[in-house]
């Protein structure tokens, strides 16, 4: 199958400018395992991502948060024909950058390098996929560095904001809990290895992966290769049974009190739908709420400087989640002005009210910041799973590129009307100790 | 001043200049030098705007003047436009102008797509030649470099404070001894006229290369030496700063409210890009601990073997990392560096053994380098590595300015050049000549930092538990770690709050 027109979409939204060429390659194996190739020039360097489909939003049993990030870890643990250090020892001598995300939603293994590694790599990528194996020992000395990342990323308040927010906003779905996991879960993993052979087999199994190959690169070789290596693979993706989320009834706000002298921030999130429109349309409102030529950037930042930053922190996910975004103050007295202004312009949002100018500006943005910011193998890659991962669709980056071009801006005052209600926000405010 | 322009034609195609035979001197961009990539197919536009400024030109009582000067000239608007218009301009083209000032460079990036080259360039050259300089933006700035400062690298960015709390420990006394940001007193001090005197001095033709690359027309290089020339001249160059002190701290302790410890070691060197024996020790410190990889030494034997933490790695010379990759930023040369250790935070009860497992680690490097497996190894590894570090044309372009810096050979070609003839011979003798453990500064960012002070002192060997059975090698180096003599004196030790940092 051939997918090239749907990436080429993003011509139609380039205007009169260059179309973004990605043609795509798609195959899908008997066992479920697609194969996306997406050959880009002679750079030398090729992209191998593996998105697995699972993440934190997997995690349904209690007390075992974190689980989908584990893994992120013990799949550098290796197998009987690439133990720890053979592994180690490939990626080194080919060159490779070599690492690894989880999100909510997905796990995604990123090797990146000399194209002339990529045959080498993929049996690595394939093997560790079919045949991990990891000892008890090896397994706990892992959980202990997942507690080095939660360390590693305590001293910044961000963290525990969003854990509490999350825990606010959802009672029920298993959204409610960071990708890291709670604290308690990640001390308890070392008594989980069996636990976690258990999720590892629900999980990898071909009909849950999509590999992108992008790059530099000989195509039939590469499927060749691909058919050899994941066709024998067996398993069907289990479906975890993910609790329904009740509408929300009120609006939530709590206080994190913090020890250390930092800045007062206000994170906030509105509970929001997903799926291709309705996260192009938060794609957009992001910008155009927030960006550097929002109205409240300009009033909040430039005008009356009551606020450092606003950072949107919105991603498309596979179930609805959170329109959500993050004010960093600067005047610590600021937050009721704050929240009054953004207030009135979701409010004048919602009224119908849409400034065309800032929309079509926003829309600008968008479409000639994706053709300038798709430059290298890994970049698109990255962009490739990620956008795949809601779907499960190889061509999500397409599907969204294609939603954002057909918003309009009365779209984005029907969204706000229905969505960006105060019955649906959470506001967890950070109160550190005065300096 | 008349403009004599060297051509720097960098790409496939372009013969590389011949490396020289003794090690050079540091290039001075004067005069105004331009470097530009081959014309690429992309759709983007980079100009960069070199100058050779920064934090070591902040006036005494000024500190963080350079930085601050360049964001708001880069963020405060132009003679025509304000800082909101500005921003009206760039982002539906979603074009975009960011500054970064470093110890000694200050680089104005420009990019844009090529469609929109007309439009772009005027506001880019508006940047530098007349910028607004309005004292409701300066105040704006000045706010958020405090904070930046106060409330987030003392207090919120345990890591970050120690890396920075070490360069200032290695540098304590030397114009690299502050923060770039600056410090509490300096940017508070720092008036509309001190920023207007400064701008005039360090952003002038003199301190000025210009770079250019991706998609850009043939005509660009001669329009942007034009319009530039109308730049005032500015100061002549900094001298070369000096040698550092060795302080007589070796140990920082910075006390805060935290749940793990962060820390940092290094020593300062007298070694940087194009002098011998870099390459021989850049590939050892690669193998020690290459940035966010899983190979290097420290990371195999601290995070994959024992579970201390998150990972440990080690830098040959000054290392910021590029956004969310794992690739060394450009835009950062020193003519002074420093070797560095990070080995990121490890639970309280854990952070003597894990100082000792550091330190441990950098003497038996020093004593017995590399293994010969693994020089092979690491040398296969960088040739291939480091080809992505040239992924995009602001990279490319990034490296060829930085060799206009060092003076040097297109640095990355010269390394992997160089890699096949290094030896075990080379590589040993490198460390030997320049890693020295016993001038080791250690940076701890801790909780009860006055407990770890006197452990310290006392030196009594500081065993670890673990919750799993760990193989018989690893038991008996740890006993060996946990009894490592640490040997710092009382006053060699010094206890401070994270508050009381850079003020």
């Amino acid at each position: 199958m051939k997918l090239g027109a749907s990436l080429c979409l993003l011509s139609s939204l380039a205007a009169a400018a260059n179309p973004l060429p990605l043609p795509m390659r798609v195959e899908k194996l008997d066992n479920g395992f697609t194969v996306a190739l997406v050959r880009l020039g002679p750079s030398g360097t090729v992209g191998i991502y593996t998105l697995v489909r699972v993440g934190s939003r997997n995690e349904v049993e209690p007390g075992h948060t974190g689980f989908a990030h584990l893994f992120e870890h013990i799949m550098f643990r290796g197998t009987k024909r690439f133990p720890a250090a053979v592994q180690q020892e490939l990626i080194q001598r080919l060159g490779y950058d070599d690492n690894a995300w989880t999100s909510e939603d997905n796990t995604v293994y990123t090797p990146f390098g000399p194209g002339a590694g990529l045959a080498r790599i993929l049996e690595r990528e394939a093997d560790r996929m079919r045949n991990l194996e990891y000892s008890r020992d090896d397994f706990k000395t892992e959980t202990k560095a997942v507690l080095g990342e939660y360390n590693k990323s305590y001293s910044d308040p961000s963290m525990k904001m969003e854990e509490l927010l999350l825990e606010k906003a959802f009672s029920r779905h298993t959204y409610r809990h960071s990708v890291i996991g709670f604290l308690e879960d990640i001390k308890k993993m070392p008594l989980r290895y069996d636990y976690s052979l258990r999720f590892f087999r629900k999980y990898y199994v071909p009909d849950n992966c999509i590999l992108f190959v992008v790059g530099d690169f000989d195509e039939e070789a590469v499927l060749a290769q691909v058919r050899a290596l994941y066709g024998p693979w067996k398993g069907k993706v289990h479906t975890p049974k993910i609790p329904d989320e009740p509408p929300p009834a009120d609006e939530q706000r709590v206080t994190l009190p913090w020890p250390n002298p930092t800045q007062v921030r206000i994170m906030i999130g509105y509970r929001t739908p997903s799926g291709y429109r309705e996260s192009a349309t938060q794609t957009l409102l992001s910008g155009y709420l927030f960006g550097p030529v929002s109205r409240l950037h300009k009033d909040l930042v430039l005008d009356r400087q009551l606020v450092e930053r606003i950072e949107p922190w919105f991603e498309p996910h596979r179930d609805a989640r959170l329109f959500h975004f993050v004010i960093a103050l600067k005047r610590d007295d600021a937050a009721d002005a704050v929240l009054a202004a953004l207030d009135a312009e979701v409010e004048r949002l919602r009224s119908g009210t849409v400034d065309e100018r800032l929309f079509a500006d926003v829309q600008s943005n968008l479409r000639t910041g994706l053709l300038l910011g798709l430059d290298t193998p890994a970049r698109v890659g990255e962009a490739l799973a990620w956008h795949a991962s809601p779907r499960g669709d190889p061509d999500g980056l397409g599907r969204h590129v294609e939603a954002l071009g057909a918003l309009s801006p009365t779209d984005l005052a029907a969204f706000a009307r229905d969505h960006l209600v105060k019955t649906g926000r959470t506001i967890v405010t950070l109160a550190p100790r005065a300096p | 001043m008349t403009w004599r322009v060297l051509l720097l034609c960098l790409a496939a195609g372009c013969a590389a200049p011949r490396s020289r035979a003794r090690a050079p001197r540091a290039a001075l961009p004067s005069p105004v030098q331009l470097v530009k990539l081959q014309p690429s197919t992309g759709p983007g536009v980079v100009v960069k705007l070199v100058f050779r400024s920064g934090s070591i030109d902040d006036p005494p009582g000024r500190e963080g003047l350079t930085a601050l000067a360049a964001r708001l000239m880069a963020e405060g608007g132009t003679a025509n436009v304000t800082a909101e218009r500005l921003q009206e301009l760039l982002y539906p083209l979603a074009a975009e102008i960011d500054v970064h000032s470093e110890k000694e460079v200050t680089v104005f990036e420009g990019r844009a797509h090529h469609d929109h080259l007309d439009r772009f360039l005027p506001i880019l050259l508006d940047v530098v030649l007349r910028p607004r300089l309005d004292a409701k933006d300066l105040e704006r700035l000045r706010g958020d470099a405090i904070s930046d400062l106060e409330k987030r690298l003392r207090v919120a960015d345990d890591e970050a404070l120690g890396k920075e709390a070490l360069e200032a420990l290695l540098f304590e006394g030397h114009p690299y001894g502050h923060p770039v940001v600056g410090t509490s007193s300096g940017l508070r001090a720092i008036t509309m006229e001190d920023v207007r005197v400064h701008i005039g001095r360090v952003f002038g033709q003199r301190r000025l290369t210009i770079g250019i690359g991706g998609a850009y027309p043939p005509e660009l290089p001669e329009h942007l030496l034009r319009m530039l020339a109308t730049l005032p001249e500015g100061d002549v160059l900094s001298r070369e700063p000096p040698a550092p002190a060795e302080n007589k701290t070796r140990v920082l302790l910075i006390e805060q409210e935290n749940i793990a410890t962060a820390l940092s070691l290094g020593f300062a060197y007298d070694l940087r890009r194009g002098q011998p024996g870099f390459f021989p020790l850049a590939l050892a410190v690669s193998a020690l601990g290459e940035h966010r990889q899983f190979h290097g030494r420290l990371f195999v034997e601290l995070r994959a073997k024992r579970g201390l933490n998150y990972g440990d790695y080690a830098y040959a010379e000054h290392f910021a990392q590029e956004g969310w990759t794992r690739f060394p930023r450009t835009g950062t040369p020193r003519r002074r560096q420093h070797m560095s250790l990070w080995i990121r935070p490890v639970e309280h009860a854990n952070r003597l053994f894990a100082l000792r497992a550091a330190l441990f680690e950098l003497d038996r490097f020093a004593k017995e380098g590399l293994s010969a497996e693994e020089l092979d190894r690491t040398r296969e590894f960088l040739l291939g590595y480091t080809r992505l570090f040239e992924q995009t044309d602001s990279r490319r372009l990034g490296y060829a300015l930085d060799d206009l810096f060092y003076g040097t050979p297109p640095h990355l070609e010269a390394l992997r050049a160089s890699l096949p003839a290094i030896g075990l011979e080379s590589v040993q003798a490198a460390i030997r000549q320049h890693v020295d453990p016993r001038r080791a500064r250690i940076v701890i960012v801790t909780k009860d930092a006055a407990a770890l002070r006197d452990a310290l002192q006392k030196g009594d060997p500081s065993p670890i538990k673990y919750p799993t059975p760990k193989a018989q090698d690893v038991i008996e180096r740890d006993r060996a770690i946990a009894a490592f003599p640490l040997g710092f004196a009382p006053d060699e030790i010094r206890l401070v709050r994270s508050e009381e940092l850079f003020r």
